[in-house]
C-alpha cells in the first residue's frame, strides 16, 4: 500500500476526517490533527507496518511530511 | 469575601441515568417503580480464565455515532458513559453548548470507583498474554481517573471547578454532595455532578468475589439475585453505569426560565473512622443526622428514603438500625424505605448519583419504587416501612434522601425536596 493511503486509512480509524480530503498538501492543523492526534496516528501507522519510528519522527506539519518519513518502511516492489 | 459565603438554594434541572435496558430516565424510572430488574448473567474472561455472575451490563454502545471517533479513541468507556449521561442531562436542562470561552461560573464534580481501570487491565493484557512491547499513546488520557471530568468539562466548556471524587460506593453521591456546596455557597452557578463506572473487567469482578461478596444467580434467576433486606441475601451485584444532575443556583435556573425537578436542599457527610469494610450504624446516623441539619427538614418532613441497601448480610441491618436511631423507632415504623439496587445492581462510583436521581424522579412523580424481591422481610431489618411489591403511591411527599455508604467509611447523605407544591 502507498504512503498516502496508509495515512489516509489511519485518519479514517481514528478521527472523523474525510479520507478523501486528505492529500500531500494538506496541513495537518488544517485538517484538524494536533499534536495528540498526530501522535496516536504515527503510533496506529507504526503497529500497521510493524515498524518504529521513535522520535526521528520530528514535527511534520503536512501530509507530505509525513509520506516522507514513512516512505523509507515502505517495501520497494510497491 | 462576603459575597463568596452567600447561601444559594439549589435546584436540580436536568437529570439522566443510563441503564442497560435502554430508553430515557423516565423509562428507567419506570423500570424501577414496577420493579423490573436489569440485572442479567453476565459471562466474562476467556479460555484462560472466566466465569458467570449476575451483572448489569451493557450490550456494545455505538459511542463512535454519539461522540466522534477522536473521543473514542481517547476515552475509557467510564468516560465515554460519563459523557453520554451528561448530554441527555444536558439536554433536558434545556442547557445550549456554549460558544465561547469556558464558563468560570459552572463546573463539574463527577464520582468513580475504578476509572479507568478497563484501560489497565487492556494494557497489562496486551503485555504479558499477547507478548505486545507498547502501549497507545492516549493510554494515559485513557485510564487517568480525571478523565470523564475532564471531558465533560471540555464538552460543555465548563471553566470553574473540575474535581473528581473516588470514595467508592459513595464517590457520587460525594461528588453531587460537594458540587452542591459550590452552589449553595455562591462560588458556582452551575455544576454537573453524576458518577461513572464499568466494573465487570476479570480482575475486578474475580477481587469481588475473594471477598465472597457477590449474589450468586444462574441464566433463570440472575434477575433476582439482588435481595435487599430479605433473610436469604446473598451479596451485591455489580453493574456498569452512569447517572448526571444538572444543578444550579435557583436564581440562575429562574433566571433562564429552566425546568426545575427539585431542590438539593442538604447534603450530609461522615467518616465511620472505624473499619475499612464493616459498616459502622454510628457513622451512617451522623450523615443522616447532618444531612437534615443542613437541608433545615424535621423528621417528620421526610416521607422516603433511597437506601444504600447494597443486599450484604450485615450492611442492610446496619443501615436498617441507623435510621431508626437517626428518626427515632416511631418515626422509622412509618418511613418508607426502600432499596433499587435490587433492580440497577450496584454501579460502585456511578450507583449514588443513579439512586439520586430516581429519589429524585420519586419525589416529583409521587410515587415510590419498591425494594424489588422482597417477598420476605429479614427479622434484623424490620422497623422501617419497607416499600415491597409495587410502587407505592405518593402524592403528598415534600422531601427525601439518598443513602450512599462505602467501603472505607465514608458516608453521604442527599436531601431532595419537591418544588413543584
Amino acid at each position: 500500500m502507498q504512503a498516502l493511503e496508509l495515512i489516509r486509512t489511519g485518519i479514517a480509524e481514528n478521527t472523523d476526517i474525510n479520507p478523501a480530503a486528505v492529500a500531500p498538501a494538506s496541513r495537518l492543523d488544517e485538517l484538524g490533527i494536533d499534536s495528540f492526534t498526530l501522535l496516536e496516528l504515527i503510533f496506529t501507522l507504526e503497529e500497521r507496518m510493524e515498524i518504529e519510528l521513535g522520535s526521528d519522527v520530528g514535527t511534520p506539519e503536512t501530509v507530505q511530511d509525513l509520506i516522507d518519513i514513512l516512505q523509507p518502511h515502505l517495501p520497494t516492489d510497491g | 469575601m462576603a459575597e463568596s459565603r452567600r447561601q444559594s438554594r439549589v435546584v436540580v434541572t436536568g437529570l439522566s441515568i443510563l441503564d442497560p435496558l435502554g430508553g430515557d430516565t423516565n423509562a428507567v424510572f419506570e423500570r424501577a417503580a414496577a420493579g423490573q430488574s436489569s440485572v442479567r448473567l453476565f459471562r466474562y474472561g476467556d479460555e484462560t480464565i472466566g466465569g458467570c455472575t449476575p451483572a448489569v451490563y451493557f450490550a456494545p454502545i455505538d459511542f463512535e455515532t454519539r461522540l466522534g471517533k477522536a473521543t473514542c479513541r481517547s476515552t475509557d468507556p467510564f468516560a465515554r458513559l460519563a459523557l453520554l449521561a451528561t448530554d441527555e442531562a444536558w439536554q433536558q436542562a434545556q442547557l445550549t453548548r456554549p460558544a465561547k470561552e469556558p464558563d468560570p461560573r459552572a463546573g463539574v464534580h463527577w464520582g468513580t470507583a475504578l476509572g479507568g481501570i478497563n484501560t489497565f487491565e487492556n494494557g497489562y493484557r496486551a503485555f504479558w498474554k499477547e507478548g505486545r512491547k507498547r502501549l497507545s499513546p492516549m493510554s494515559v488520557v485513557m485510564g487517568m481517573n480525571n478523565a470523564a471530568a475532564s471531558q465533560i468539562g471540555i464538552r460543555y466548556g465548563l471553566g470553574g471547578r473540575s474535581v473528581t471524587h473516588s470514595v467508592a460506593c459513595a464517590s457520587a453521591a460525594i461528588a453531587i454532595g460537594e458540587a452542591y456546596e459550590r452552589i449553595r455557597d455562591g462560588e458556582m452557578d452551575l455544576m454537573v455532578a453524576g458518577g461513572s463506572d464499568l466494573p465487570l473487567g476479570v480482575g475486578v469482578l474475580r477481587a469481588w468475589d475473594a471477598m465472597h461478596m457477590l449474589a450468586p444467580g444462574d441464566e433463570g434467576s440472575a434477575h433476582g439475585a439482588c435481595r435487599p433486606f430479605h433473610p436469604d441475601r446473598r451479596g451485591l451485584v455489580l453493574a456498569e453505569g452512569a447517572a448526571c444532575l444538572v444543578l444550579e443556583s435557583l436564581e440562575h435556573a429562574q433566571r433562564r426560565g429552566a425546568p426545575i425537578l427539585a431542590e438539593l436542599a442538604g447534603y450530609g457527610a461522615s467518616n465511620d473512622a472505624n473499619h475499612v469494610v464493616r459498616p459502622d450504624q454510628r457513622g451512617q446516623v451522623r450523615a443522616i443526622q447532618a444531612a437534615l441539619t443542613d437541608a433545615k427538614l424535621a423528621h417528620d418532613a421526610i416521607g422516603y428514603i433511597n437506601a444504600h441497601g447494597t443486599a450484604t448480610t450485615e450492611g442492610d441491618a446496619i443501615e436498617v438500625r441507623a435510621i431508626r436511631e437517626a428518626f427515632g423507632d416511631t418515626r422509622a415504623e412509618r418511613l418508607p424505605v426502600s432499596a433499587t439496587k435490587a433492580v440497577h445492581g450496584h454501579a460502585m462510583g456511578a450507583t449514588g448519583a443513579i439512586e439520586a436521581a430516581l429519589t429524585v424522579l420519586a419525589l416529583q412523580q409521587g410515587k415510590l419504587p419498591p425494594t424489588a424481591h422482597l417477598d420476605r422481610l429479614d427479622p434484623a431489618c424490620e422497623g422501617v416501612d419497607h416499600v415491597r411489591h409495587e410502587a407505592r403511591p405518593a402524592p403528598d411527599i415534600r422531601a427525601a434522601l439518598s443513602n450512599s455508604f462505602a467501603f472505607g467509611g465514608s458516608n453521604a447523605v442527599l436531601a431532595f425536596t419537591r418544588t413543584d407544591a
